[in-house]
């Protein structure tokens, strides 16, 4: 028996004799059914293919349900306290829930799965005695190889999804400070199993033969070959921030290393399927996708005064340690971002020919503008995300925070559609792309055609963004000052 | 002097415009029972959350057995046992299973059925050890719940309001069992409203107010020294506290003896707060009867947990 108390109770509730029995019992019955009907036609292997899939996928999603739900309901039925003041260490609870809680699942789905496979090896093998049967067009193409690859994606991407929705789950324990909340797994669960269905479409979709190809930094290899390389790199993500949600939870001390490395991962993995040499493009991609992370999480995760307080509070107290342990992880990928930022801008003033073609979208630029237009395009962006950062705090900080969120995407949506769209009404046109200006990539010759001058439209852009940042916080500070008036 | 087991410096916790804790400082000594009393909201909960590492505070410093709890809170979970006033038990399990799971998750694997009998002869919890939790009732899932906050034996005990919702032969039990944890060298503090049932079993009592500590009482020395003494006087009538001292000539007595506190008149009887031994007490029946005063009655009663809080609350702060 393992030594794993969470494993082992899971097992109690789990796994019985009659289950056990039950389970391949059943399966059994239906695939033997479908296998002795019609062979020769390979109707009876197409009916098992198909079966074996349904049957792996429900028993996946139901998984993903069981894992999800054996964290929730610790929460909910207020045990979640013993757990936190017991002696399980985090990969211990991490393990217990992953695998205990959807064990019988996987059960079922391991069989489906198995027989899965063997009717591709036997499809495969009698590809030419199913000359003129349904199976022939789908699968001649389909090599060992080619199935291998497809039960990896659907292996890893069940496990995956399995991890994710535990992942969810703990994040939402983790923001939400109070524990006589319930919390509802529903949304976690439906995402996961999204999330595993187009994994399934697409290895559906993938028979062998030609595939489409994939680039990354310039290595090709087949696409169904890197969605499962792919998969097993997130699941490891996935499993590893699973584990440190739950340390964190457990008390210890984690500082955000591991986010740090994972948006790092991330960008890298990303800026490598659009890397065009030279190695300098892929930095303005990546600040972009770093402001994008900082946008999700800075949604994703709680943004109550206290942690601000409490973090204020550290820093002056010199306890680096605890300061960066409270930090939130909107706040990490900002610093990230700004710190990218700073060294694009530098490397453009570095005295080094960096290859940069003078023109833009096509058309060409004087050389003397190409660093105002590099600094706004690196700098503007991080000027309003820091506007909708102060925003989203400024709701969140209001009698109402429950509803923070929303209120300030409402007012979000205001900034960037209605606004814009009254100047540009109005004739103002530079105002109204100053609320948008990353509209200015995609509309450069008409807001060259405006401005008449590249120089004027970049600084007006600068200048304009810097207002609206100081507009919002002088605003933001005067309710941070309110709401530290205590009761 | 003994040191202390818990040593709470300092601490604030905060709730977005609320201070819940607001600079609590307080030391316990080992081997007591603290009562931890206070109004709805007055921050009980969260104090023993902090206590128990559950909740870190926004400032200050909590010493368990002289180790600051932030440092590794993880080690010292083996030290404390701690029952929340909403808690949950796994309904699917038996009794058994879910005392067996506590001892794994506290890390001890040997000899658990030896220990999971003890624990249920101690908490009559023996006959049911083969039920499933769903089927038992409010008072046995406390006590199931205790013995998994006790499974591993900690030095210290928190209950966050323990008593609510049993019946009073469940209180008993209850007040019973804490009492045979402290003699075993337990150090237990319990959060209650039930001032009366707190009495039972309580040596301390840490009075919270507002998310400040209020005062901090020995229940032993307030026993023994504090009391109420009712006088039944004959003709005590519709007479006010000024007419029985002039009409009996007792401003003497209450200017020289120190120990008189305060005095009124409740239900016909004179009733006088007074802070001394039991010689000091029958000093004073000695010179009251001495003032030829018809008393028919002299009651002394150990000054109640109600009086000692009511009084507590309106002490102005320091």
């Amino acid at each position: 028996m393992p030594k794993n108390p969470e494993l082992r109770r899971n097992l109690w509730l789990e796994i019985t004799r009659q289950r056990l029995i039950a389970m391949p019992l059943i399966l059994g019955i239906v695939f033997f059914i479908l296998f002795i009907g019609d062979s020769s036609s390979g109707k009876s292997l197409k009916a098992t293919l198909m079966m074996s899939k349904i049957i792996f996928v429900v028993m996946v999603i139901c998984g993903i349900k069981k894992t999800a739900s054996s964290v929730v309901s610790e929460v909910n039925q207020k045990t979640w306290d013993f757990q936190k003041l017991s002696s399980i260490s985090p990969w211990q609870m991490t393990i217990g829930k992953f695998v205990g809680s959807s064990l019988y699942t996987w059960y079922g789905a391991i069989i489906a799965l198995i027989v899965y496979t063997l009717s591709l090896y036997y499809s495969h093998l009698n590809v030419y005695t199913f000359h003129n049967s349904y199976l022939y067009p789908r699968y001649k193409d389909l090599t060992i190889g080619a199935i291998n690859i497809k039960v990896a994606i659907l292996l890893l991407s069940a496990l995956l999804a399995q991890t994710l929705a535990m992942f969810f789950v703990m994040s939402d324990i983790a923001n939400s400070k109070d524990n006589t909340k319930t919390i509802n797994e529903y949304k976690y669960i439906a995402i996961s199993a999204l999330i595993f269905i187009l994994f399934v479409f697409f290895e559906q979709a993938f028979k062998g033969g030609y595939v489409p190809r994939i680039s990354w930094y310039g290595m090709r290899m087949e696409s169904s070959v890197f969605c499962a390389l792919s998969l097993f790199v997130f699941l490891f993500w996935s499993v590893f921030g699973t584990y440190r949600l739950i340390k964190k939870e457990f008390q210890y001390k984690v500082t955000p290393w591991v986010w740090c490395s994972f948006v790092i991962f991330l960008v890298i993995y990303l800026a490598g399927v659009m890397y065009k040499s030279p190695l300098l493009y892929i930095l303005p991609y990546s600040l972009v996708m770093l402001i994008v992370i900082t946008y999700l999480t800075l949604f994703m995760q709680s943004k109550s005064p206290i942690i601000y307080k409490k973090m204020l509070l550290r820093f002056k107290q010199k306890k680096y340690r605890e300061f960066f342990e409270i930090m939130p992880l909107w706040m990490v990928t900002y610093i990230m971002a700004v710190l990218l930022a700073v060294f694009i801008t530098i490397l453009l003033f570095l005295p080094i020919n960096l290859d940069i073609p003078y023109t833009f979208r096509g058309y060409p630029m004087p050389e003397t503008t190409n660093w105002i237009f590099y600094i706004a395009l690196s700098f503007v962006p991080i000027l309003i995300m820091s506007r909708d950062i102060l925003i989203v705090h400024f709701f969140q900080l209001s009698s109402n925070s429950k509803r923070g969120d929303f209120t300030s995407i409402i007012y979000l949506a205001i900034l960037y559609m209605l606004v814009p769209a009254i100047f540009y009404k109005l004739k103002l046109y530079i105002i109204a792309y100053s609320f948008i200006p990353l509209t200015l990539v995609l509309n450069y010759e008409r807001g060259l055609k405006l401005s008449g001058d590249p120089h004027a439209l970049w600084s007006v852009i600068i200048i304009s963004a810097s207002i609206q940042l100081f507009v919002m916080y002088v605003i933001f500070m005067k309710r941070w000052k309110e709401i530290n008036k205590l009761k | 002097m003994e040191e202390a087991i818990i040593d709470v410096q300092n601490i604030c916790y905060e709730y977005p415009n609320l201070r819940a804790l607001d600079n609590v400082s307080f030391s316990i000594k080992p081997k007591t029972i603290t009562a931890l009393v206070g109004h709805n909201g007055a921050g009980k909960s969260t104090l023993l959350r902090c206590i128990a590492t559950l909740e870190k505070p926004f400032s200050g410093d909590i010493f368990i057995d002289g180790v600051n709890n932030q440092d590794d809170p993880r080690k010292l979970h083996k030290k404390l046992g701690y029952l929340s006033d909403f808690f949950g038990l796994y309904e699917d399990l038996t009794v058994n299973q879910c005392l067996t799971y506590m001892a794994w998750s506290h890390d001890i694997h040997e000899n658990v059925e030896d220990k999971i009998n003890i624990l249920s002869n101690k908490l009559n919890l023996e006959d049911l050890l083969n039920r499933k939790t769903q089927e038992l009732s409010r008072g046995q899932r406390q006590r199931l719940a205790i013995a998994q906050a006790t499974i591993h034996n900690p030095k210290i005990l928190l209950l966050d309001e323990p008593a609510s919702g049993l019946d009073p032969e469940a209180r008993h039990q209850l007040s019973e069992l804490l009492l045979g944890m402290r003699d075993g060298g337990m150090t237990i503090i319990v959060s209650s409203h039930i001032l009366t049932e707190l009495e039972e079993y309580s040596t301390e009592m840490l009075i919270l107010n507002k998310g400040k500590i209020k005062e901090q009482v020995a229940l032993a020395d307030v026993s023994k020294n504090n009391s109420v003494i009712s006088i039944g006087i004959d003709d005590i009538g519709g007479n006010t506290v000024d007419d029985i001292i002039n009409n009996y000539k007792l401003g003497k007595i209450f200017k020289e003896n120190d120990n008189i506190k305060s005095c009124n008149i409740k239900d016909g009887k004179l009733i006088i707060e007074f802070d001394g031994d039991q010689l000091q007490r029958a000093e004073l029946l000695k010179s009251l009867v001495s003032l030829d005063i018809p008393i028919y009655d002299f009651t002394s009663k150990k000054k109640s947990f109600e009086s000692i809080y009511i009084e507590a609350l309106g002490k102005k702060d320091a």
